[in-house]
């Protein structure tokens, strides 16, 4: 399964965090949380969004700012998190939601 | 069971120390501390600390304090000592000189408590009266003697340690709260409808207790609280919050009141707008004004000395939601709803 998850979360953040306020164009290595452009906050509403939207839970433990802070390693750990959720069901023969 | 929130008290040293002379007089640690972060950052960490004052221990001890703040407490609770079957003390920073093993202990003999159940633990800072409460209701659910709690602690910053920047300066303080089972010689005060507490131990040393010679010291971990604490901070009280309500089938819009610590001004503004309160104060219908400016963060003591003034104020009406929040060292995040 192929899911376009950098454009759902720059999508996500320009419209509900930044409010449209900042003209700051979101690039993929634009740092969100250290650059200042989502506080802690701001941090409820996206991990609320990223646990519905994809399908995952996260552990209180990931979500720094090492794990968050660009919408590559938002990806990156959504793909970690979709590979591993798809590995547990194959291997136990539940089918894929 | 049904437990209720018999009475509360607080009490403070006399003597104060202006937060502008502590930040002085700490100058070279606070700056050691706030170096790793950028010039931003820490210009923010100076600003909106709303915090004038802290008290501090001089001759009195924080045993002194919880002493004091225990007779107000028992007194209005209009009880006894030997009614008291269950001391629990959750002090972060009981002090060098407490000359006792355990703090519930002394207060056990010293209230004639003789038959009650001592406990002394160290939890985490302000969210340390959420573990204490649930684990007083813990015990009081499985002894059905244990009828009546005393929950106190006592806290002054080791010397040389006020500051907690980039977060807050600490004051001193010492705190009592007696919980009742309904129905013991018509309990009153507002009942307890559930408490959410968790704890994330990887988060232990983001603020750390270090000995140096011999004393207490207490490092900040300026960088790690930037990067690691604070993305999840308001996260996880949030989750707690809508936890402790959903199992109320309660919604934030049914709390009437808010009872959150006084770590700063910028902090309060953070949880007011976690829970979607306008700014301003009561009279807008944002947070409760509270004496923090003049007591500074005095951890745990925070929640219960809002809630006092709250009540002295006389805006606690019958059947009114309370929520009390707070987080704090260690890192513990707790939660307790209670309907007056």
């Amino acid at each position: 399964m192929t899911m376009e998850i950098k454009p759902a979360v720059r999508q996500f953040i320009a419209e509900n965090v930044l409010l449209g306020v900042h003209q700051t164009k979101i690039e993929d290595a634009t740092p969100l949380v250290s650059g200042g452009l989502i506080d802690s906050i701001g941090m409820i509403g996206l991990v609320a969004f990223l646990e519905a939207h994809f399908k995952v839970d996260f552990d209180p433990r990931e979500i720094n700012v090492h794990n968050l802070d660009t919408l590559q390693q938002i990806e990156d750990l959504i793909r970690k998190k979709l590979a591993s959720r798809e590995a547990g069901a194959a291997s136990s023969g539940q089918p894929i939601r | 069971m049904n437990v209720r929130i018999a009475s509360a008290a607080y009490a403070v040293p006399p003597d104060g120390e202006a937060v502008e002379a502590v930040l002085e007089r700490e100058r070279d640690r606070v700056q050691a501390t706030l170096a790793p972060l950028s010039p931003q950052a820490r210009q923010k960490a100076a600003e909106g600390l709303g915090l004038s004052r802290v008290r501090v221990c001089g001759s009195q001890q924080p045993y002194d304090l919880v002493r004091e703040a225990s007779a107000t407490a028992i007194a209005e609770a209009g009880i006894a000592g030997p009614d008291i079957n269950l001391i629990l003390d959750y002090s972060t920073f009981p002090g060098e000189n407490l000359q006792s093993l355990s703090l519930a202990h002394k207060l056990s003999a010293d209230l004639g408590a003789e038959t009650s159940m001592n406990l002394s633990f160290k939890a985490g800072g302000c969210g340390a009266l959420h573990l204490a409460i649930k684990t007083a209701l813990g015990w009081m659910s499985t002894d059905e003697s244990i009828q009546t709690a005393l929950l106190v602690t006592g806290d002054t910053a080791p010397p040389g340690n006020r500051s907690l920047l980039p977060v807050t300066v600490q004051g001193d303080a010492g705190s009592a709260v007696i919980l009742r089972r309904e129905g013991v010689e018509d309990t009153e005060g507002p009942l307890l409808l559930g408490v959410e507490a968790m704890t994330l131990g990887h988060l232990h040393d983001a603020i750390a207790l270090i000995k140096t010679n011999g004393h207490l010291e207490i490092q900040v971990d300026a960088l790690r609280m930037e990067n690691e604490v604070m993305p999840i901070y308001y996260l996880n009280l949030y989750r707690l919050v809508q936890k402790v309500l959903e199992a109320s089938s309660l919604t934030l819009n049914d709390v009437d009141h808010f009872i959150y610590s006084n770590i700063s001004r910028r902090d309060r503004d953070g949880f007011r707008r976690m829970v979607g309160l306008p700014e301003g104060g009561p009279s807008e219908g944002g947070l409760p004004l509270t004496p923090m400016a003049e007591y500074g963060h005095t951890f745990a003591s925070d929640l219960i000395i809002n809630y006092v003034h709250l009540r002295r104020e006389g805006r606690i009406r019958p059947g009114q939601l309370l929520l009390f929040a707070s987080a704090g060292i260690g890192f513990t995040w707790g939660v307790t709803l209670a309907r007056a």
